[in-house]
């Protein structure tokens, strides 16, 4: 065990288990995984991607490149999570990946040995024949030999949810600008919310020894986290992790709630006035041939694992740190652990290589004398300087700079409303972080107006050590996690791939789930070096969310299976479903399919339900259909605009069918115009452009023509609509009692009539699709059960039959009626869908301009026709194309048009089809065929009217 | 004439919604008229952006060129059109009824325009709803009948992912001494 006796901020109280690779473990609340591995002695917990070379843990915060584990709780299991980013609880499973077959002992270690052969881009030059073996061989054998862990694919169980929230002033980090900047700008009285991706506040204080006005860093974090608890206005949100920046001030995070809590996590969208961006800033590997040993960690982490977690991470340890009060900081350190400095290696220094097998044993070196040394050791403290996290700030596109001052990349000064503060702006000792928290603070709320400039002078970046170290040759990590070496940079300027995103894709440099946290700023001075340019002008790749992996559960939120998208049901869905409705989903409608009896399939239910409608009666749901209410002294004139026929001579009680273009010429919808008194319509829209029309008839109205006096309504929820249909459809309206007269003569086809039936207030429309007689009776939509339930009881003696979608299409098929998406698809004009003949030539309505176009009245285009199978019986297949030709040796033909529909009519007992034919009515009686590649088939069919049944239409007359 | 039938309900929304936060959903019938006129006509009535309830007379403008309307009014120069059958109105009732709801609109519910207002169009969850309230413990969501179970369903999915305190998603209570409350 390497647990101190005492110290830390850990619950000694408390053990909590876990096994590891099998292997029992034990750790306190207030653990890491990576801290409880660490106190339990184990330092090789993975092997790297490529060369599956021994991998420890380096870091101890979110910029761990390595250290990936499995994690498996009572959720499932989870790949790839970084041990330092997991906090130990009871009952953890975790487990190597990588490994083949063991963690100790990998067979694909060998790798290791083929450094040269397998470097950087060998796969684009090795893996080029035979043609077809990447994907039958070499991709698999890649995949099995270098990856990560494996995705569980069982259901997760687990709650998310997404949430929205807003503030003033948004802190991101916690550590001493970040506490700094949130109790400035609370107690201004700002809104303020403190994000911290740890489930404690204090950052780098954590760890620190450094005393501020007077306190120990721990008590003045504990001071300032104490001011702010007494504030109503702040929300201080720990564990949550802050992964992009969006336009105007969106902040998007995700928070994992602690164990026991309803939810897993929840991903959260946080406006914000001012951003304060308190990230921190992330120590710089040194590169050195074996700097990727178990043992060798960056000096912040021993820092951390030390005073924040009470464990050594070694016994005997080298410092080799560039910034002499780090050195110093660290050194001390290890001194309160007990570890002894088995070398603290002076500036100049050469590291030549390391030693140990899955764990360092020493350390050779050259001192600045150029005497080489060997230093035995366990422990390896490393730091070349620091890095700010400024990835939040650079995700909105902005250039970070590199500073020869600093030795990193850094913001420059900006007016958005994210504004690094601390050490994301390079400035590293914590009281000038306090310092600059507070002044960008007073900034913020300055600028939000609600505190009068102060102009706080703000603290300056520090600069880099003037002290470096040297290294030797050798296999030398420049990217820990995509084991990317000195020498693989190298050859990628030598290849000609000199541009950083070249480089970058070209070496895998700062890819993977660390996105080049730990790799990138030595990546750039690598290419600078190697190419004789300045570090600034390599530039950087660009910065994209996520800042750091989140779980793809918390970015879908509740949003699964039913709560996906809002389903629409329609006012008569439950007394269907008590008729035993089958439901399918129609766009966002859970829309009535068909309604079978026992026994029987779709496809009887089909015939059965298409038979009654012909020959009896039946009933449909048509609540979805689009209802716009109508009214105006220029409501007439609004709707002449709208649609291309004309019906200028519409009278009360009476409606027309109606079809409407797009300015571009091409048919938009059709419906009914229904005329309810001078000045007052009721327009229908197909179910599929109800929305699209209805904004489009706004948009008319207050843009195209304000000067129209006219009023829209949505009315499409408020009536339900159910359509009766058939050659009783008549005596059923009877026996519902009207209060208005319904016979033929009174009440004749294309009309309508407001009145009561049966005790309920309601509205009839003389109107058919299925090409029987048919009234659409529409009630208020809380009546339609009531509705139903009359019409059903009083249908009964002409054995209603219900039906549903699938016989809807059946009945508008053989009536030859269009459908939005099949045949109005987009790009057909009225003359194409055979409605040539309904547009007007006298008045000036929208789309008529372009509807001129020579294209659109040019000879030959595809125009709907009807098809019927040469030989009476054989199935045309669905979705077929049109040829004059048999397929080819190739199985090719010259395509002439397509289908559109086909069914097996009940009605006419044989099949039929509709498609567009090009010329298609002067083809009429032509046979062709119907190929399907997709079904197999090739079909002779003849071309007919798309009209099969009742042509005349003497049956919607009744 | 057969006696007045019975309204249907749209969803199955009646009592507490499961979860620790003992929020009330149910739904009520609203019998709301839209009326249709000029903005500046409607002025005159209801400045826009405002609801207003005198008694059983309620009234939302939210449109500039509409009010929604329940409750006996005064003639004037509008086209009315029923809407109420084709809009289901829920009350959510509790504690922490706006503060729930604010987590998942689109619109800032504690913004200082819409508390001042008291009423807002908004989308939550993928539905379009038009909210309102008189305190935050009592808030009236108005969406598409067709679209009312789906609410009723996603309102309780979200409640489930609750829990009975939690200090980092909601605000404390207000400390003696401490700064107002600010948005």
């Amino acid at each position: 065990m390497r647990r101190l006796p005492a110290g830390g901020l850990i619950d000694r109280s408390q053990t909590l288990h876990f096994t590891f690779d099998g292997e029992m473990m034990t750790g306190h609340p207030g653990d890491t995984l990576a801290s409880a591995l660490l106190a339990g002695g184990r330092h090789l917990v993975a092997r790297s991607l490529k060369y599956h070379r021994p991998r420890g843990i380096m870091s101890a915060g979110l910029e761990e490149p390595s250290a990936m584990v499995t994690v498996r709780d009572e959720t499932g299991s989870t790949p790839n999570l970084k041990v330092t980013e997991v906090p130990l609880r009871e009952g953890l499973q975790v487990s190597s990946q990588n490994a083949l077959p063991s963690l100790e002992k990998d067979r694909a270690a060998a790798l290791g040995l083929m450094g040269k052969t397998i470097s950087a881009g060998f796969y684009y030059k090795t893996f080029m024949w035979p043609q077809g073996a990447w994907h039958q061989r070499f991709a698999r054998l890649i995949r099995q030999a270098a990856g990560h862990g494996k995705v569980d694919p069982s259901p997760d169980p687990a709650l998310y949810d997404k949430r929205r929230k807003s503030c003033d002033v948004l802190v991101i980090g916690s550590g001493p600008a970040g506490l700094s900047a949130a109790v400035t700008a609370a107690q201004s009285g700002a809104t303020v919310i403190l994000m911290e991706q740890d489930h404690v506040l204090g950052g780098s204080l954590l760890s620190s020894d450094a005393t501020l006005q007077g306190l120990s860093a721990q008590d003045w974090a504990e001071d300032a986290e104490e001011a702010l608890r007494v504030l109503s206005n702040v929300t201080v949100m720990p564990r949550t992790l802050a992964f992009g920046q969006y336009d105007h001030g969106l902040v998007q995070a995700v928070e994992t709630l602690p164990e026991g809590s309803s939810c897993q996590a929840v991903f959260w969208k946080i406006r914000a006035k001012r951003i304060l961006l308190a990230a921190g800033a992330i120590e710089r590997p040194l590169v050195f041939p074996g700097n990727d040993r178990p043992g060798i960690m960056l000096a912040g982490a021993v820092r951390s694992y030390i005073r924040r977690f009470a464990v050594a991470p070694g016994r005997s340890a080298v410092v080799a740190v560039a910034d002499p009060q780090e050195r110093a900081d660290t050194v001390a350190a290890l001194r309160e652990a007990g570890i002894s400095i088995a070398a603290d290696l002076p500036a100049g220094a050469r590291l030549l290589a390391t030693q140990g097998k899955r764990h360092l044993t020493g350390l050779a070196w050259r001192d600045a004398q150029g005497r080489k040394q060997r230093t035995p050791c366990d422990l390896l403290a490393m730091s070349a300087g620091w890095m700010p996290t400024a990835h939040l700030f650079a995700q909105m596109g902005e250039r970070l700079s590199f500073s020869d001052q600093t030795q990193s990349l850094l913001p420059p000064e900006t007016d958005g409303p994210l504004r690094p503060i601390g050490g994301a702006r390079a400035v590293l000792d914590s009281a000038d972080c306090i310092a600059d928290g507070k002044a960008a603070a007073h900034q913020a709320m300055a600028e939000l107006e609600m505190h009068k400039h102060l102009n706080l002078s703000r603290p300056s970046p520090a600069p880099a050590s003037a002290e470096v170290f040297a290294a030797g040759k050798g296999k030398a990590f420049v990217d820990f996690q995509n084991d990317v070496t000195r020498d693989d940079v190298a050859l990628a300027q030598r290849e000609g791939y000199r541009d950083v995103e070249l480089t970058k894709r070209y070496t895998t440099l700062g890819m993977g789930s660390d996105q080049g946290k730990t790799s990138w700023t030595n990546g750039v001075l690598e290419i600078a070096a190697l190419s004789g340019r300045e570090a600034a002008e390599i530039g950087h790749t660009t910065y994209r969310p996520p800042y750091s992996p989140v779980s793809l559960g918390a970015l879908v939120g509740a949003g699964t299976g039913m709560q996906m998208t809002p389903i629409l049901r329609t006012p008569f869905h439950s007394g269907f479903e008590k008729l035993g409705c089958v439901f399918q989903t129609s766009g966002d409608w859970l829309y009535s399919r068909y309604f079978p009896q026992p026994g029987e399939t779709m496809a009887q239910a089909i015939e059965r339900e298409a038979r009654a409608v012909r020959s009896s009666l039946g009933c449909v749901d048509m609540s979805t259909l689009g209802k716009i209410d109508v009214q105006g002294s220029d409501a007439l004139e609004f709707l002449s605009r709208l649609y291309c026929n004309n019906f200028a001579a519409i009278k009360p009680g009476r409606l027309r069918y109606a079809l409407m273009l797009r300015e571009d010429g091409y048919v938009f919808d059709d419906g009914t115009i229904a005329c309810l008194g001078a000045e007052h319509f009721l327009v229908t829209a197909t179910t599929a452009n109800a929305g699209s029309v209805w904004r489009h008839m706004q948009k008319c109205a207050q843009v195209e023509w304000p000067e129209l006096d006219v009023s829209l309504t949505d009315v499409s929820d408020h009536w339900a609509s159910l359509a009766i249909a058939g050659p009783n459809a008549r005596k059923l309206l009877e026996a519902l009692g009207p209060d208005f007269e319904a016979s033929r003569q009174a009440f004749p086809f294309a009309a309508v009539r407001e009145g009561q039936l049966d005790g309920l207030p309601a509205r009839v429309f003389s109107v058919s699709f299925s090409g029987e007689l048919s009234y659409e009776i529409n009630v208020p939509a809380g009546f339609a059960e009531a509705l139903l339930a009359r019409v059903m009881e009083r249908g009964a003696e002409w054995n209603i039959t219900p039906y549903g979608l699938e016989t809807l299409d059946v009945l508008r098929i053989e009536k030859g009626h269009l459908s939005v998406g099949t045949e109005i698809d987009g790009r057909r004009t009225p003359g194409d869908l055979g409605m040539g003949g309904m547009v007007s030539k006298k008045k000036d309505f929208l789309g008529r301009a372009l509807l001129q176009r020579p294209g659109l009245q040019a000879e030959g285009r595809e125009q709907l026709v009807g098809l019927v199978p040469e030989d009476g019986s054989t199935i045309i297949p669905y979705a077929a194309h049109l040829s004059d030709s048999e397929l080819d040796a190739k199985g090719c033909a010259a395509t002439i048009g397509h289908l559109t529909a086909a069914i097996e009519s009940p009605s006419l007992g044989h099949p039929i089809a509709l498609g567009f034919l090009r010329d298609g009515r002067n083809r009429i009686g032509d046979v062709l065929w119907a190929h399907s590649p997709v079904a197999g088939a090739s079909v002779r069919v003849r071309v007919t009217a798309p009209c099969f049944y009742d042509p005349e239409g003497e049956r919607l007359h009744g | 004439m057969a006696d007045a039938p019975e309204i249907t309900r749209a969803s199955d929304a009646e009592g507490f919604l499961p979860g620790p936060l003992g929020l009330r959903l149910d739904e009520e019938f609203l019998p709301l008229t839209a009326l249709n006129a000029k903005p500046e006509v409607l002025d005159s009535l209801l400045p826009f952006g405002r609801m207003h309830q005198d008694g059983a007379t309620f009234l939302l403008r939210l449109w500039p060129g509409t009010i929604w309307s329940s409750g006996p009014l005064s003639a004037g120069s509008y086209r009315a059109a029923d809407i109420g059958h084709g809009l289901t109105r829920f009350r959510l009732r509790g504690v922490e009824a706006l503060h729930f709801l604010d987590h998942y609109t689109c619109a800032t519910l504690f913004a200082p325009h819409i508390r001042q207002a008291r009423c807002i169009r908004t989308r939550l969850g993928g539905h379009d709803a038009t909210l309102w309230w008189h305190n935050t413990r009592d808030v009236h969501a108005v969406v598409y009948r067709s679209a009312a179970q789906s609410f009723a369903d996603h309102l309780r999915a979200l409640a489930l992912r609750h829990d009975p305190a939690d200090p980092s998603t909601y605000p404390r209570p207000v400390n003696p001494g401490a700064p107002d409350r600010r948005g």
